[in-house]
């Protein structure tokens, strides 16, 4: 599947090298001088809009129309099973289901411009999904997918209780959509959720291919708010938040003390929770890497003398992701032990990274740590 | 100092004293022993040495929130914890839409038997929150008209929030219409003009109760002065281990610290104290957490035992010293979170964050001013900032701007932010990178 967004990219790369001529003339200024004479006069330079570049045009747009492509499966399969819901259509629906939701685990870090100002990913990923408020919708109907308060009741989470565990069995699940009572108002239920997260997803990668394109890569300085400093913050804060506590530590109860299965992801079909945590992992070190077609975190630190930092870092991911394949299931390890003593050591691999980044990259780069816990109330 | 209170044992004891001490020959030795002051080979005043009594061993000041007499604790709070549980359960029903007015207030003015609360412990106490609202002996005895305007506000919070914004629950809010707005992860639910309610009144009891009873009525010289012949003759109320004075000052640290996990030693572990208590304790460990107040848990916590180990002692201007230092303190913590949250929505406003986060802030910020006209300043009869001072920053951040909160400029809150803290000894900048 990456391969796949390497053509794309290369198709990408064509395209800007006609368009972005005038960019690259932009008069080196200030700003794209890495570090400043009071960090011991290093004079590395080290050109931060062909950072913003290649992660605009070489990973951010072509990840989103990947994931694009995969939510179009998704709605021709939910189509075919609307008009023929027989047990073969739920499977391939559940596959296009599956897709999408790796496919997105590669632009749930992309939280930045339009994605952040309508709260993407807690409007398309956040679970535990609320099955009585599932419920309560598809009984009462007119629900609004706008409100904050419906986030855990649609997006994939939800699709993955109306697909996996809707009911006990296939034929039950089958029975929701054929014989139940309700069984027009769960189809229609189903279909809202694709269609809210196809609508979300579209009008964010609409603004990508518009205007935001541009204010993202020439917003090219070094300063707080330049695309640099609050992209790497919203990549950590990715990397903190969402991978490693709400993919492992929060299920382990690394934080409240009390292991919770249920909040794992992909609860309903758990032999996909390891998989799309992979998949965000895969993207994450994809991304550090400028998915190697251009200008990195890892080839910034690299100018900054920092290689070896880099090469932490990536052997690091690289721990995880051995770590984190070792282990059964998510849901069969938290079942079966507590504590889930392999799956916590894998997660301490995946801890590792964080100060890695957050500390040692961050300070290599002069970027200020821009996000704090949010208040508890 | 606490030889003072020995002072009059030291007298009734002199004819004693001069019997005992004939065989020196030295009488201008003894008359010291009454003189109220250390002289002559005394170790302390008016005792000790060659020729007076020995002094008597005063109470130690405690590691621990632990007093015993005879064996016995003497400490108790518990209807500081109930009402403190009572507060908790009122909040949860202002985010629960099927409420109605009658059951809120219901619940803010439990009467005895009432089935007001989901907890029936706190349904067959006689303790309720709205009588301590407003409700202290200095500032509210003789200002029933204050009173009653304080408790008015707190109402129609309540009235608010049930008749305009329950309407609106399943609404996405916009300017000038009630409903919810998404804050991060959470969801968060506001007037016509931004401000959640539920946060005014929480925070809003921060001073107008918790506040309140402690600054103005329990470590009060003038409230705690009329126990003094009784603690000084170890008067034991009825039935009970502690004297009245005793009881008034644990009945204040109740209030701080009445539900958190480890009364005993509450700042034992700092990040405990928000785990159960929604009031002043979780507020102390937020001004703690911050390094520039670091230190200000442990003030407080030191000012409740030596101000209560005093009393003991019979040492009222010991007990008093305390209570200034926990006047500054906790009107301290107010005004720190007051500044906090001022200076958080703005620089959420200038980053272009979401509606629902930037209220949030502001609205607890609200509560917070609110809260500063029930504080106390120390060795004075007055709070850090008058009722009519409070409200005109409220008007400013809120009631003057169109539709409220969507209007408020980072210059106002600038503004506000600078009236507070000029008045304490921490600059704005000082409050606003306080942790969360």
């Amino acid at each position: 599947m990456k391969k796949y967004w390497y053509v794309l990219s290369v198709l990408f790369l064509v395209l800007w090298a006609c368009s972005s001529d005038n960019t690259d003339e932009t008069p080196m200024t200030d700003d794209d001088i890495s570090m400043s004479d009071d960090d011991g006069g290093m004079q590395n330079v080290f050109d931060r809009s062909t950072l913003l570049v290649n992660w605009a045009d070489n990973i951010i747009i072509p990840s989103y129309k990947s994931f694009q492509t995969t939510m179009a499966q998704l709605v021709i399969d939910y189509e075919s099973f609307e008009q023929e819901p027989i047990l073969q259509n739920l499977q391939t629906l559940r596959t296009s289901w599956l897709n999408a939701y790796k496919s997105w685990q590669s632009i749930s870090m992309f939280e930045i411009g339009p994605a952040e100002a309508i709260g993407l990913r807690l409007n398309v990923n956040t679970y535990p999904t609320d099955v009585m408020l599932v419920e309560m919708n598809i009984a009462n109907g007119g629900y609004n997918f706008d409100l904050s308060s419906n986030r855990d009741a649609k997006g994939f989470p939800a699709l993955d209780y109306l697909l996996n565990g809707f009911a006990t069995d296939d034929l039950g699940i089958l029975e929701k959509f054929t014989t139940d009572a309700q069984k027009d108002a769960n189809l229609l239920y189903l279909k809202d959720v694709i269609n809210n997260i196809k609508s979300l997803t579209d009008s964010v990668i609409a603004e990508w291919e518009g205007d935001y394109r541009a204010i993202f890569v020439n917003n090219d300085g070094s300063s707080a708010t330049a695309s640099v400093d609050r992209f790497s913050n919203d990549f950590v804060f990715y990397y903190e938040k969402f991978l490693r506590a709400g993919k492992m530590g929060i299920p382990l109860g690394v934080f409240s003390g009390i292991q919770s299965p249920n909040t794992i992801e992909s609860f309903y079909s758990p032999e996909n929770s390891n998989e799309l945590f992979l998949e965000g992992l895969d993207a994450v070190q994809n991304f550090f890497n400028g998915a190697s077609l251009g200008e990195s975190m890892a080839s910034y630190l690299t100018t900054l003398d920092r290689k070896d930092l880099a090469d932490d870092i990536n052997a690091q991911f690289d721990a995880a992701r051995t770590a984190v394949e070792a282990l059964d299931s998510f849901r069969t390890e938290l079942e079966t032990n507590n504590p889930s003593i392999a799956m916590l050591s894998a997660y301490d691999e995946v801890q590792k990274a964080v100060s890695l980044l957050k500390v040692d990259m961050f300070s290599a780069m002069s970027i200020s740590i821009d996000f704090v816990d949010a208040d508890g109330d | 100092m606490k030889k003072f209170a020995f002072a009059l044992m030291a007298l009734t004891s002199m004819v004693f004293i001069a019997c005992d001490s004939d065989d020196d020959d030295m009488p201008e030795v003894v008359a010291t022993c009454s003189d109220n002051i250390q002289n002559g080979d005394e170790t302390g005043v008016d005792c000790g040495g060659s020729s007076c009594t020995p002094c008597e061993t005063a109470a130690e000041i405690p590691a621990n929130y632990v007093f015993a007499r005879d064996g016995e604790s003497t400490v108790s709070f518990s209807g500081q914890t109930t009402r403190l549980f009572m507060a908790n359960e009122i909040l949860g029903k202002f985010k629960d839409p099927s409420s109605t007015v009658g059951e809120i207030q219901a619940m803010f003015a439990h009467a005895e038997g009432a089935d007001d609360f989901a907890d029936s412990d706190l349904n067959t106490s006689d303790k309720n929150v709205k009588s301590k609202t407003a409700g202290s002996f200095d500032y509210f005895s003789n200002d029933p008209v204050t009173q009653a305007s304080v408790r008015a506000d707190f109402d129609a919070y309540i009235t608010e929030q049930v008749n305009d914004v329950f309407p609106n629950w399943n609404e996405v809010a916009t300017e000038g219409s009630a409903g919810q707005l998404p804050d991060g992860s959470s969801t968060r639910y506001v007037n016509a003009n931004g401000l959640e309610l539920d946060q005014a009144f929480n925070k809003g009891l921060i001073g107008a109760f918790v506040g309140d009873q402690i600054l103005n009525n329990y470590t009060s010289p003038a409230q705690l002065s009329r126990f003094e012949d009784d603690n000084d003759n170890d008067v034991i109320v009825d039935g009970k281990t502690y004297t009245d004075m005793e009881h008034d000052w644990d009945e204040a640290y109740g209030y701080a610290f009445g539900v958190v996990s480890d009364t005993e030693n509450p700042i034992a572990n700092i990040d405990d104290l928000d785990a159960t208590d929604k009031f002043l304790a979780k507020y102390i460990k937020r001004a703690e957490n911050d390094p520039t107040f670091t230190g200000i848990a442990q003030d407080i916590f030191d000012a409740y035992k030596v101000g209560r180990t005093a009393i003991i002692n019979k040492d009222y201007d010991e007990r008093n010293r305390q209570t200034d230092i926990l006047r500054e303190a906790i009107a301290k913590v107010i005004a720190i979170r007051s500044v906090f949250y001022l200076q958080a929505g703005k620089t959420k406003i200038e980053a272009s964050g979401e509606p629902g986060d930037i209220f949030h802030d502001l609205s607890e910020g609200f509560g917070f001013i609110y809260s500063l006209q029930f504080t106390r300043r120390p060795g004075a009869e007055d709070a850090y900032f008058t009722r009519t001072e409070t409200l005109d920053f409220l008007n400013q951040i809120y009631a003057n701007n169109t539709n409220g909160f969507w209007n408020v400029t980072p210059e106002t809150l600038d503004e506000v932010s600078e009236a507070i803290a000029v008045r304490f000894d921490f600059t704005v900048a000082d409050a606003a990178d306080s942790n969360n």
